[in-house]
């Protein structure tokens, strides 16, 4: 599980050889939120991997034959399988690995699940747009229609009347929404969970469990990673390093 | 071929209770013997003849058709002799999708829009969406009902006039929505389908291999630009625009040609229909209506693709006439109320 702090490849690095038996590779970036919910899924379900960087700024040319849209996360198997999509490689790791399923069995509650996930759908582009707004009166605006959306969330956990999405234990639909909310203080967006009291513990609760914990960002290190991302800088996906 | 209780035992005919009725009509038994072998000759007479018999009887049994006014199996008989099937496939293929599609069998599909009563719990034994006629993502899950053989029932909704309850079955008021008996609700197209798959017995649409299903939805998801382009060429007025728009048109088919041509299958999943191809036809339905079809002139595997679909039994079942959706395109256009019940 070495190499989630690599140095990320670039333009003109070296293609990597096959991935080795009895190891999947992830294609990623240290701070992107999609790939980090396949990275959730990878470690919740104590699957052996490795981790390669991508330099988003400057992507290997080779980049582009795993994923022709060259984004990451990508999976790439032993067998040279390719997988993209984040939520796409989460069920996949759920449904190829043994151990603890991540997502239900009973094909209700797993279609319950995926309705969350599509009523969690316009956050993450929400939040992307707030990043990148310097304007504090769009700003205001688009923090009204976050907290729209936050409200929305805090009405399922509080009708299932459970600490999680998917019930009394951490589930696949947590981990998956999990690394926006992770972002909310480094974006000073805290206050757009003020109302959402339920939502609140669930952060909490979260932030707890080992899986998510492993993996966590600190603040500062987000801000640092933002500033450069701002300024187009090649640099940002290796800070910290 | 079996009646399968369609009505639920309400009936009372004299057969007791779990035992198939083996249904011919007396006209087969005549000319190929029972079951039918092949198929001879049109079932002339097929509307008057017919008769339950027990299995392993010689003829048939006492209960005749006049005393099974309201039976639904000899509703669904009549109504597909009225429709000359041209050979016992097609027989049998109107037969079990009949007996799936409990809203073929009388009832009307006039839409429901404000002010209407809501429709009562969903009875045990059915699965109920909630559709449009026209829409082409209810259509996905139409299309994975009648796959499935599924016993369903539809209740179309006013899209430009919804009615209040409708938001309690969805609150984004879209449709498709589906109602288990238990008074479940599950919506979002894709969700129904994968749903629909999982939940109910049969062939499977979605492949078990994960490494299969997960390429599926890979393919899904490259597809995913289509229907909001198709949509935005819809509400154009002036013509003139659309070059840009059929030109990114044309590049998102390229990329679908390009998966059927890695995978050298007639098929967006292999050698036979699934899942995928699917959840992508409605809107390929539309494309004559819209006249887009020179966006698949480049694209010769995907129109090889588009001539197998409509070959399927299941999609032929769902027929869409260009005529009928370009008036429904207009009225919609407009926001007219009439539209989602255009042609009933």
């Amino acid at each position: 599980m070495s190499g989630g702090s690599a140095r990320s490849l670039g333009k003109g690095s070296a293609p990597p050889g096959p991935v080795p038996e009895g190891l999947i590779r992830v294609y990623s970036m240290r701070f992107c939120p999609y790939a980090q919910r396949t990275r959730l899924v990878l470690t919740a379900k104590g699957i052996r991997h490795e981790v390669i960087n991508i330099n988003l700024k400057n992507k290997p040319e080779w980049f582009f034959k795993k994923n022709p849209s060259g984004l990451v996360p990508v999976l790439e198997t032993s067998q040279g399988q390719l997988i993209c999509e984040s939520a796409i490689t989460c069920e996949y790791l759920d449904e190829a690995y043994p151990g603890k399923k991540l997502l239900p069995g009973d094909p209700y509650e797993k279609a319950c699940q995926k309705m969350v996930l599509e009523s969690f759908s316009k956050v993450p582009p929400l939040i992307l747009k707030i990043l990148r707004t310097q304007n504090k009166e769009d700003c205001s605006g688009l923090k009204e229609e976050l907290h729209k959306e936050i409200t929305k969330l805090e009405e399922v956990l509080t009708d299932k009347k459970t600490t999680f999405f998917g019930g009394n234990s951490l589930s696949m639909i947590d981990y998956l929404i999990w690394p926006w909310f992770e972002r909310l203080e480094a974006l000073e967006l805290n206050e757009c969970v003020d109302h959402a009291p339920t939502l609140k513990l669930w952060m909490a609760a979260m932030k707890k469990d080992p899986t998510v914990s492993s993996l966590l960002t600190d603040v500062k290190t987000f801000q640092g990673f933002f500033n450069l991302y701002l300024q187009n800088n090649p640099e940002a996906y290796d800070y910290g390093l | 071929m079996y009646c399968k209780g369609a009505c639920s035992g309400n009936i009372g005919c004299d057969l007791p209770p779990g035992a198939q009725a083996a249904v011919v009509g007396s006209s087969f038994l005549e000319r190929v013997g029972n079951p039918p072998a092949r198929w001879v000759g049109s079932p002339k007479g097929l509307c008057a003849q017919i008769s339950f018999q027990r299995p392993g009887s010689a003829g048939p049994c006492a209960h005749s058709p006049g005393r099974a006014d309201g039976c639904p199996s000899l509703a669904l008989l009549r109504k597909i002799g009225e429709a000359r099937p041209t050979s016992w496939l097609n027989f049998k293929l109107h037969w079990e999708l009949g007996l799936c599609c409990a809203a073929m069998s009388g009832g009307t599909v006039r839409s429901l829009g404000k002010g209407s009563a809501p429709p009562g719990p969903v009875p045990e034994g059915l699965i109920r969406v909630y559709s449009m006629r026209f829409c082409p993502y209810a259509k996905r899950t139409l299309l994975v009902l009648r796959a499935k053989g599924i016993r369903h029932e539809v209740i179309n909704i006013n899209l430009k006039n919804k009615p209040e309850w409708f938001f309690k079955k969805n609150p984004l008021g879209l449709v498709p929505v589906l109602e288990t008996s238990l008074g479940q609700l599950i919506y979002e197209s894709a969700i129904t389908c994968e749903y629909l798959d999982e939940a109910y017995p049969g062939k499977k649409l979605l492949p078990g291999d994960p490494y299969e299903k997960a390429c599926q939805k890979m393919v899904f998801e490259s597809f995913s630009k289509v229907p909001s382009l198709m949509v935005s060429f819809l509400r154009k007025q002036n013509k003139e625009d659309c070059s840009g728009l059929k030109e990114e048109l044309h590049k998102e088919f390229s990329k679908l040609e390009e998966v059927l041509t890695n995978k050298k299958t007639t098929f967006f999943g292999g050698s036979s229909l699934s899942m995928i191809d699917y959840l992508i036809w409605p809107w390929f339905e539309w494309l004559e209506a819209l006249e887009l079809n020179e966006c698949v002139d480049h694209t010769p595997n995907l129109k090889l693709w588009m001539a197998s679909m409509k070959n399927d039994p299941i999609v032929s079942s769902l027929p869409t006439d260009v005529k009928t959706l370009q008036d429904f395109f207009n009225l919609y256009l407009q926001n007219s109320p009439e539209a989602c019940d255009y042609g009933l």
